[in-house]
Formats: C-alpha cells, structure tokens, sequence
C-alpha cells in the first residue's frame, strides 16, 4: 500500500477514534477522490456525507450519530483494504512576485505599500497578517490582478509557461473580497453555473458540484438564495464556487472576518485540506487578522506593518529570532503585581491590553522562571499564552 | 427567473438545467425562459382576443384597438423591464469564463430577438380581435353590402351635398362625361363658385342663374321653386367606395370592379328613376340598416314616396335614421379596416424604426453587460454631451450639419485609434474604456456617418453617380424648387438604405466580436485603484 493512502488512513482513525465524524467524512471523501478507488465507493462516501450533513443541519446528529459511526466505521474497514494508486499532480512554482509595491495619494490619506517578493507553489498557503490599514487588502488586489502596481512584476506560470495576459490568469485564479458580491438563484444553481462557464460539463459539472457541496456542508443549503443564508454560509458558497473549477490559486480576502470559533477552525481546516490535495494542489494566499489560527496553516507568512513586510518568510522561522520572549497573560491581579514580579528583571516589558498583559522580557530569563514565580505568589492565571514564536510579536513595537 | 422555473412544466426545467451545465452563455441569455414566457404570454393575449366582446352592430373602432394595445403595452414594457434585469444577473465575462470567439454572434442576435418579443406579443390580441371582426361578414357577402349601401344611399339623402340640380337629362349626361374624365366638379346645390373647371359654358350659366334660388327652393320652399318640386339628380363621385380602402394610402382604388358597377346603376337611376329596382335598393338598404344597426322602423313606402315626389329634404328623414346610417357607415368601416388590418399596419419606416429602436436596445445591454454600471452612465454622459455641443455649435454658427457631422467623424477616428491600442494595453484606463463606449455606439452608424460626411463634404452620392449632377431648378409661380430625376432619387435612396443595413450586418458580424474580445480585454486588465 503507497504512503499517501496510509497516511491518510491514519488520519481517518484517529477521527473516527475520536468520533469526529465531520471530519472523518471530509477525509474519506478527499482520500477517495485523490486516488483511484471505483466510483461506487466515491459515491458511498458521498452519500454518508449527505446523511452526516442532514443529521447535522436538522439537529438530529445526536439521534444518529451512533449509526452514523458504525457506517462510517464500517466504510472504512472495506476501503482500508483496499490499495489504490494516488493521482499525483506534479508541484510546481505558480506565481511570483518581485518588488511589488503600491502608492496612493490623495487629500485625505497617503499610503505606501513598500517592495514586497512573493513566490508560491502548488500546495503551499501564503498566509498575509497585519493589522487594519496596513496594506494587506492591496497587496491581495495587486497579486490577483485587481490593482495595477506602481512598480515591479507579477508574473504566474500556467503548465510551467509563464502567462501575461490577465484575462487568461483571471480564468485560472479565483479571488474571492472580503465583501462578496451578492449572486441570484441557488448556490447549485450559481455553482453548477460557474463549473460550466469554466468547461466543465455535464456529467462532470453534476459530481463536481454534488462534490463540493456536501464536501464543504452546504447539503441542507444547496436550494437556499442569497438571502436566505447567513454571511459564514454565503462565505462558504464562495469558496464552493471558487473551487468547484478547481482553480490553480486561490486568493481569499480577511475570509475568516465573518465567522464564529468553530467555524473558523473549519475553514482553515478545509483550507489546508484544499492545499494539500494531491490531486487538484491548490496554491492558496489569504490575508486575516486572526494571527494564530493564519499561522497553523501557512507554509509562509508575510506580516505587514504601514505598508512595510516586516516578516516575510517561512512560518517556521519567526521563531529564529527569539532573543526575546513575549509572553501574554491575564488573571486576578494588576499591573502593580506584575510589576512587581518583574522586578529584579532588566529589560522587561509590560503592556496592558483589554484582555491581558503582554510582557517582554530577554531570553536571558527562562519563561518556567516566570510560571514559578507566579506560582510562589499565589496568584491565579486564567490565560497565559506563549507568542516568542508568532507573528503576534510582530506587533510588538520593536518591529 | 425562480418564478418562471416555478411555473414551468418539467422539461423546461430540464431544459434548463441542461443548458446551464453546458451551454451556460447560451443560459445566460434566458433565451429559453423568455421563449416559453412569450408563449404563455402569447396565449394570454390571444385569449384575451378572444374573450373581447364583438357584434356586427357594434364593431370595435380602430382608437378602441389601439387603446386596447396600449394598455397591453403596459405588462408586454413591465415584462421587457423584467427580462433585461434578469439578463444582467449572469454574466460569464464578468467571471472570467471560458467562451468562443464567436459566442457574441449568436448571443447578440438572441438579445435582440429577446427584446423584440415583448414588443411584438400585444399584437397577438389585436390580431385576433381584428380577425373576429373581419370575419363577423364574410367577404362576398361585405363586398354585396358595400355596393348596396352606395346603391340605396341614394333614397336616403342625409346631406345637403348629396343631390345637385340639372336643368335637363342631356346636361347632366354631359356633365356625367366631362366628370369622368376629371375635367368638372361636383355642381352642388349649395356651392358658393362651380370653380374654373366646369368646362360647359352654358351649363355654368344655367347654374349662375338658378343656384340661388335652387338652394332656397329645395331646402327652404322660398324662391322661384318654391311651389315645385325640382328634378335634382343624386351625385356620384369616381370612387363612391374610396372609404373602403384596402391600405391607409388614399390613393389606392382597390374597388373599380364595384365603383363602376355602384355608379352605372346611381347615373342609369338618375336618368331611369325606376321605382321598382329602387324598391329593391330601399328594402336592401332597410336590411343593412337593421343589420348594422339594429334599426327596424324605417318604411320602405315613405322613403320611394319621397324620393317619388322629389323630397331630398334631409328632415324627411328623421334625426334617429340619419344617426342608424352612419352607424352602419362607422361599423361597414370597422370591419373594412379589420379585414384589411395588416396592410394598414404595414408600413417600412414603422418596421425600421422598431427593428432600430430594439437593435440599440440590444446594444445599450450588451454594453451595460460589458462595463461596470458607473462606466455604462458616465458613457451615456458623455455620449449625450457630445452630442450636444456638435448640435449646439452646428445651429450656433449655421454650420448646416457640417460641423456636426465632421465633429463626429473626429472623434469616431479618435475611438478607432484608442480601440487598437486598447488591444495591446498593459493597464485598464477610463479614457480607453469610454472610448470603447463611444465606439460601441457609433460602429452600427458608422458607414452612414461617413456616407453623411462624404456628401455633405463631397457631394459624394452625385459623385457616384458619374458625377453629374441630376438635379434640376424648376421654377413654379414665384417658388424655384430641386426637382431630381427619379432615376438618381432611387440611386440615392438605394446608397443610403444599404448603407444603413451594411452599418448593421457589419456590427453584429464584426465589431460586436471585436468589442466583446476588448471589453473582456479591458475587464480584466488591473486598474490603478
């Protein structure tokens, strides 16, 4: 049996250990389209999926969760044994960005977004962090063609062809704004829709659609219009539409904006699943706010600061410069007490925030020092969270 | 679009989802949500036809029929509204989808027939309503009633116009002659000059001398007649039937067959006065006017008494007679006018101007689906304020159209130059993309624009024309006027009708190609903020 199907095997038991159905459903229903197994087992899983999805959607989950389970459970034991040959689409460099920047003037407000070099490969998530105003929103508009630059070059390789005419680019890249454009009809209508005016046609258009639709749980919200959905299900729509054609990159503008908790991690889950699909690798840049959960699935980070990329580079390298160590914490005592905890400490930092306190101190000074001393004062911690190795530092005015 | 899937059997839905997943420009047209709309509208109006109450006495008059289609118009407009939102809303160049270059042919050519349809449909009731009508007589039976109306109309004097005085058999025959060949006029009782045409001298003397007294006499019992009934012969003219046209032209005489027949009994009569085939008038026109109208009280004895004893007095015949003739008249003219409704309708310039007016409705929507909508209005902007100042400035100066149209040849050369450079941006611009705008407007008029450019410049059309120049000055009274030779009038016309229709075949074959592949060109290019 090839690694890949293993690998993913694993992966499906663990879930299927932990109960998590919804992502055991996603899995199979990913490891089943990235390898050569029959349709009818493509199909079996898509029909559990629907089952999940409904169960879901209508609140039964809890009624038919444990059926559910032995299903899903029974599935994978015939499939387990199975050993299908994965459909390997070769990785390549897709886009590149050299020196890229932007300048606006104007009365009210001027903004300088500063040279920026970018590169992405199939399969890889460029993840674009900064705060409000920084320029993130730009630098998006500029890769997907949406904004001219002032200076430098984007280019994108098509096959390993470099490709200029934007109009080609455009068929191939999905961009999807922060504030999505409002569609007429039902999401299969406009979804079946797009996959057509992509060249995908009917019997392809139906599975591709049907695929995508209970892949990202819209089962239940496959007939619903515009107005009938909430902004988190419209969001979904979009990213339905963008990848029901399979596009070569995908540019998601602040796509975790509108979205709950859970929701979130789903979507970033889905994302990266998106991303490493062996079949279809999708090359993805998205910009958001939320730093930690940006940073879980990016293979790159880029993180803008008044127009400047203070870090750009891999996600695993932030943690190169950690000759401080940034800490935030909250729980029942004041600045004076955590002044005081410091205070034999040279060099610390204490900012207070609404939610805690964000302390910086030299890596002279080890962080279970710290805990200890807490610890020794008595004093309860309701949050503490290590951020030395996140871009989150980045806002740190040292940067 | 919900609503009419709503409503649709399922092969329409079937239809339209197959279309959807595989000929989504086609799709997006609607073209086959709009065809089956039509239908059903179609039956609607057409029901609606026939649900219209109709009777022979009371025949709907052609402002009844006209009203009717304007208010048709109304849902027919609301529906067009409602087609051209629903066309906007998908859109597979707006999303970068893949197309042929040849999809904006066919996809042109159904927007325009999308667009003609609604306008057309309301015709569906009026057509039925007229074929009814037309059909409430059939047309041997309405061609009878025709020649027995002129025919009987005879023993009914309604005006004062319908007889004239001859002083004897042999001078009305000679007037009758001279009449016939369009030498002499009418010699009504009342006319105040029998005018220079009469051309018998003496005839006219006679006239002179009796018109006065004639007129007081018959219609008054005064003057030297008073006590006499005189001998007056009823007036035929050329064309009695000329109300019952077959088109709106008047000078068609689609009836010779009958106005030779109407006026050979009307003259025979006139010198025979044969109570019994006048008998047989009277009693046909009774069954007209019972007929048409509804009228029965009329006696057939009175009416041959009157006529017997010379009483053309229009008060021999009551005021509710005189209101039932023109009755019949008014409904024998409905159903003339709805039997032959078509070819009243018909007319080229009509045809022209809708086929123009939906033809740059499908251009303004093709433009509209290819610009964001700030463009589409800017473009409508400065197309309107172009316009203008060429206008203003042409009146201004009495540039005699010159300066308009040598404006306009400027700046469509302008346009030309931005629209092939527009092929080879590097980065969207507004100026490149109204230029297009402009472009897109222009390009159907374009070979008539130049035609106007070059003969108002050149005199380009007697150019043409071997260069000679075919017109003449003709000198009438004290007006001096143009008089062309009709051979280089139908030239003349010829160049600019296929010019025109050239201007058209060129932009739905070629520039409306060339502009969709710039449109989507300039869409996609990225903008500078």
């Amino acid at each position: 049996m090839n690694v890949e199907l293993q690998k993913n095997y694993q992966v499906i038991k663990s879930y299927l250990v932990n109960g998590d159905l919804n992502r055991t459903g996603i899995h199979l229903m990913d490891t089943l389209n990235n390898h050569s197994f029959p349709d009818e087992l493509r199909q079996q899983a898509l029909q559990l999926r629907i089952k999940y999805n409904s169960a879901k959607d209508l609140d039964k989950l809890k009624e038919t969760n444990e059926t559910l389970a032995l299903e899903y459970n029974k599935f994978f034991s015939l499939i387990s044994t199975i050993d299908a040959q994965p459909y390997f689409a070769e990785k390549q460099i897709i886009f590149s960005a050299k020196s890229i920047s932007k300048a606006y003037r104007s009365q009210l407000r001027s903004f300088t977004l500063e040279p920026i070099n970018l590169e992405l490969s199939h399969g890889k998530i460029i993840g674009i962090v900064g705060e409000n105003g920084n320029g993130k929103t730009t630098l998006l508009r500029m890769i997907s063609g949406d904004l001219s630059l002032n200076d430098g070059e984007v280019t994108y390789y098509f096959n390993g062809e470099e490709e200029t005419d934007w109009n080609v680019i455009k068929q191939k890249i999905a961009f999807i704004p922060q504030r999505i454009k409002r569609w007429y009809g039902s999401a299969i209508d406009n979804l079946s829709f797009i996959a057509a005016t992509k060249g995908i046609k009917h019997p392809e258009n139906k599975e591709k659609v049907d695929f995508i639709i209970h892949r990202l749980g819209l089962t239940n919200f496959r007939d619903h219009t515009w107005n009938q959905l909430s902004s988190g299900y419209r969001l979904r729509v979009e990213i339905a539409k963008a990848l029901v054609w399979s596009p070569r990159v995908l540019i998601l503008d602040e796509p975790l904006a509108n979205l709950d908790i859970n929701s979130q991690e789903l979507m970033l889950d889905d994302l990266r699943n998106i991303a490493d699909s062996i079949r279809n690798p999708t090359g993805i840049i998205l910009s958001s706010q939320q730093l930690h959960e940006v940073e879980k699935i990016s293979d790159l980070i880029i993180f803008l600061k008044n127009g400047r990329a203070v870090f750009n580079g891999d996600v695993h390298d932030i943690a190169k410069d950690n000759s401080i160590n940034i800490i935030e914490i909250s729980g029942n005592f004041d600045l004076a007490a955590i002044t005081e905890i410091f205070s034999d400490w040279s060099d610390v930092k204490i900012e207070p925030s609404v939610k805690a306190f964000q302390v910086s101190f030299p890596n002279t000074y080890s962080k279970h020092d710290l805990l200890q001393r807490i610890s020794n004062r008595k004093l309860d911690v309701e949050y503490y969270r290590d951020i030395t190795n996140s871009t989150k530092k980045l806002f740190n005015d040292k940067y | 679009m919900n609503i009419i899937l709503k409503i649709s059997p399922p092969f329409v839905r079937r239809l339209d989802s197959y279309l959807r997943t595989n000929y989504p420009a086609f799709w997006a047209t609607m073209f086959h949500l709009n065809l089956y709309t039509a239908i059903l509208m179609l039956a609607l109006f057409s029901l609606l036809g026939l649900l219209i109450g109709i009777d022979v006495k009371d025949v709907p008059t052609e402002k009844y029929v006209n009203i009717v289609f304007a208010l048709l118009f109304i849902p027919a407009t609301a529906w067009l509204i409602f087609m051209i939102k629903q066309l906007s809303l998908f859109n597979i160049d707006k999303g970068f989808g893949k197309r042929k270059n040849l999809t904006e042919f066919p996809v042109f050519i159904i927007y325009f027939i999308t667009f003609a349809l609604p306008l057309i449909i309301p015709y569906s009731t009026i057509c039925i309503l007229n074929f009814r009508t037309a059909n409430l007589v059939s047309d041997k039976e309405f061609n009878e009633d025709i020649c027995n109306y002129y025919k009987g109309k005879m023993y009914f004097p309604t005006s004062i116009y319908d007889y004239s005085y001859y002083p004897n058999d042999t001078f009305y025959l000679q007037y009758e002659s001279s009449r016939k060949n369009g030498n002499a006029i009418p010699v009504a009782t009342n006319s105040k000059s029998p005018g220079d045409s009469v051309q018998n001298e003496e005839m006219q003397n006679q006239y002179r001398d009796n018109a006065h007294d004639l007129c007081d006499s018959i219609f008054y019992e005064k003057g030297s007649f008073s006590h006499s009934r005189p001998y007056l012969y009823y007036n035929i003219s050329n064309n009695p039937t000329s109300s019952f046209r077959r088109t709106r032209d008047y000078s068609d005489d689609s009836n010779p067959a009958l106005d030779s027949a109407i006026n050979g009994f009307l003259c025979h009569q006139n010198i025979a006065r044969d109570e019994r085939a006048g008998m047989e008038q009277i009693l046909l026109f009774c069954k007209l006017l019972k007929k048409y109208s509804g009228t029965e009280t009329v006696d057939p004895q009175t009416i041959l008494r009157d006529y017997h004893n010379h009483n053309y007095n229009t008060s021999y015949s009551d005021n509710y007679l005189n209101c039932s003739i023109d009755e019949v008249y008014r409904n024998m003219q409905n159903i003339n006018y709805a039997k032959y409704f078509l070819s009243y309708m018909y007319s080229q310039y009509l045809i022209v101007f809708f086929f123009v007016f939906v033809f740059f409705i499908a251009i303004i929507f093709n433009i509209f689906k290819n610009v964001y909508w700030k463009q589409f209005l800017l473009g409508a902007a400065i197309f309107a304020i172009l316009a203008t100042l060429l206008l203003f400035f042409d009146v201004l100066f009495n540039y005699k159209f010159k300066f308009f149209i040598t404006g306009t040849m400027l700046i469509v050369l302008l346009c030309i130059v931005f629209f092939i450079r527009g092929f080879k941006a590097k980065q969207y611009s507004v100026f490149m993309n109204q230029s297009t705008i402009l472009l897109n407007l222009l390009f159907p008029i374009l070979p008539f624009l130049l035609l106007t450019y070059l003969s108002t410049s050149f005199d380009f059309i007697s150019w043409l024309w071997y260069g000679t120049d075919m017109s003449h000055v003709s000198a009438v009274y004290d007006y001096s006027y143009y008089k062309f030779d009709p051979e280089y009038y139908r030239f003349k016309m010829n160049v600019i009708w296929w010019t025109f229709w050239a201007g058209i075949i060129l932009y739905v074959v070629l520039w409306n190609t060339l502009l969709k592949k710039l449109y989507i060109k300039l869409w996609a290019l990225p903008r500078p903020n």
